[in-house]
């Protein structure tokens, strides 16, 4: 506790400079008796690339989609660009379009092709027209090299495919922010790859990024900083050369080890 | 003899029996329609959230809810629990001596049929809402959509997929179950099977004839029915685009086969 603490005021003086997109402050979930998030805080500024790693159970994709109020948090806070998302429950759906999220196991619309997944929230949330719409889901298909596939549905797409197409989904929303969860976990091993580029470009464009890994090369490659996390708290926060190199506390040692 | 018998009875009868046929096959399918509409209502009622942020709080949202659903629950068990032939008769002549309203026997008969369908079906659309998996409502939800946006764009498409075999069955069985609305007069073809019984005084030949003109109605009805899930599983394959596409292009293919 006191650990990730003193992390959170130490980040707040260095990069003070810097807009605050999410900040969570003391955030805890419980499922029914058991408290998966106990106390979690954590600062993202604007264009960090901020990998969570830890071990199964410790509640990182919790925490994850407590951000995007997937799941509603039992107590604290969430800020984000400065405002408090779970006080005014109005504008949760605008704040949901703003947090782009990537799923383990893609959420296509399985009755949508890969057009219509990529503009049906642009036209439904952000009222774009169709043909905006879909200009810039061409955009974005593209970025992820899908274009070819616009009229393909989830079932004819590899998992690879569905994933990256779930990545241009989330852009042509042009969120402030994106959350993967664990995007490559469900992916057989020669996929894996193609995402893992895909979200490195992203990451180069600037992007605020959450993620949510058990790719450790890949998370110490392109993040701003490491979250190591274990029993329902961030343990550890610093940047990948620390986290990994010269790591403090003895449960992120024996994470590293195995 | 047995022939020549039937014969004769198409010759006399024939457009009595196509007359019935046609009432039999209105009352049927506008009984399905309606049931389906008010089985959609019931179950989009039924599978709305209690609370829209995972506390549980006692609101006035949530007792409304909880009323609501005690009365749809009440409803369904009622008309699922007896018979639809003791269902016509109480609602026919219960409503001529009590309410003092003096239905026609075919609206009547259309009434009935309607709203037990819809609770037959209500069940049905609450399963089909449900077996849609919970990722394709968050994947919505992630987006941005809101509850009902989700539901009118993503589930329900998908959730009609999923109950068109139980709501062919339903039309099925209103087109042989219609039968027992000869009861309260209406002028189906088993009631007009009855009449023509009554003026020749041969019994089974006209029922024979009734059976076959039931079985072929069916028979069709299940081949259409299987016809238009084929059409709703979609193509089985897709067509590469040329991936410097306009989004032009793109809107002008969308309503053609590519």
């Amino acid at each position: 506790m006191k650990s990730e603490n003193t992390n959170v005021n130490q980040d707040s003086i260095s990069h003070n400079a810097e807009l605050e997109i999410i900040r969570v402050e003391n955030l805890h979930k419980n499922f029914g008796e058991n408290e998966i998030l106990k106390g979690v805080n954590l600062s993202v500024k604007q264009g960090e690339v901020i990998s969570i790693v830890g071990s199964s159970g410790s509640g990182k994709s919790t925490l994850l989609r407590c951000i995007n109020l997937l799941e509603y948090p039992t107590k604290g806070k969430i800020m984000f660009e400065g405002t408090d998302v779970l006080g005014d429950k109005s504008n949760q759906n605008t704040y949901r379009a703003k947090v782009g999220m990537v799923f383990q196991h893609f959420n296509l619309f399985s009755n949508m092709n890969v057009l219509q997944n990529c503009i049906t929230a642009q036209v439904m949330v952000l009222k774009r027209t169709k043909e905006e719409a879909s200009e810039n889901a061409i955009k974005y298909l593209h970025k992820v090299g899908m274009a070819e596939y616009v009229n393909a549905r989830p079932a004819q797409l590899s998992g690879g495919q569905k994933q990256r197409v779930a990545i241009a989904r989330a852009l042509a929303m042009n969120p402030d922010a994106l959350l993967f969860d664990e995007p490559t976990s469900a992916l057989d091993p020669e996929l894996i790859r193609e995402v893992l580029k895909t979200i490195e470009s992203v990451a180069k464009d600037g992007m605020t990024m959450l993620i949510v890994t058990h790719e450790m090369t890949f998370a110490r490659r392109i993040s701003n900083k490491i979250a190591f996390m274990s029993e329902g708290v961030i343990e550890e926060i610093d940047t990948p050369d620390v986290v990994f190199d010269n790591p403090k506390s003895i449960k992120l040692k024996n994470f590293l080890r195995v | 003899m047995f022939f020549e018998t039937v014969g004769n009875i198409l010759e006399r009868y024939g457009s009595m029996f196509l007359d019935g046929t046609l009432v039999t096959l209105y009352i049927s399918l506008l009984g399905t329609i309606i049931g389906l509409l008010i089985g959609l209502l019931i179950g989009i009622v039924r599978t709305i959230p209690l609370s829209t942020s995972g506390e549980k709080n006692i609101t006035p949202r949530f007792v409304l809810l909880k009323i609501v659903n005690f009365i749809l629950s009440a409803y369904i068990e009622i008309f699922r629990g007896t018979p639809m032939i003791v269902q016509a008769t109480v609602i026919y002549f219960g409503l001529a001596e009590v309410a003092g309203i003096d239905l026609e026997p075919i609206p009547a008969g259309v009434f009935v049929i309607s709203i037990n369908t819809g609770a037959y079906l209500a069940e049905v659309v609450r399963g089909g809402i449900q077996s849609v998996d919970i990722s394709q409502f968050e994947g919505a939800k992630a987006l941005g959509l809101s509850h009902w946006q989700a539901m009118l764009k993503v589930i329900l498409p998908q959730t009609m997929r999923n109950i068109m075999p139980a709501l062919g069955n339903e039309f099925i069985i209103n087109i042989k179950d219609s039968a027992v609305l000869n009861v309260i007069s209406v002028t189906e073809l088993f009631f007009v099977t009855k009449t023509v019984k009554g003026v020749i005084y041969k019994t089974y030949e006209p029922f024979l004839i009734a059976a076959l003109i039931y079985l072929i109605l069916t028979f069709t009805v299940s081949r259409i029915l299987r016809l238009i899930e084929k059409k709703m599983a979609g193509k089985a394959n897709f067509v590469l685009t040329s991936s410097n596409l306009s989004a032009d292009d793109l809107m002008f293919m969308e309503g053609k086969e590519v």
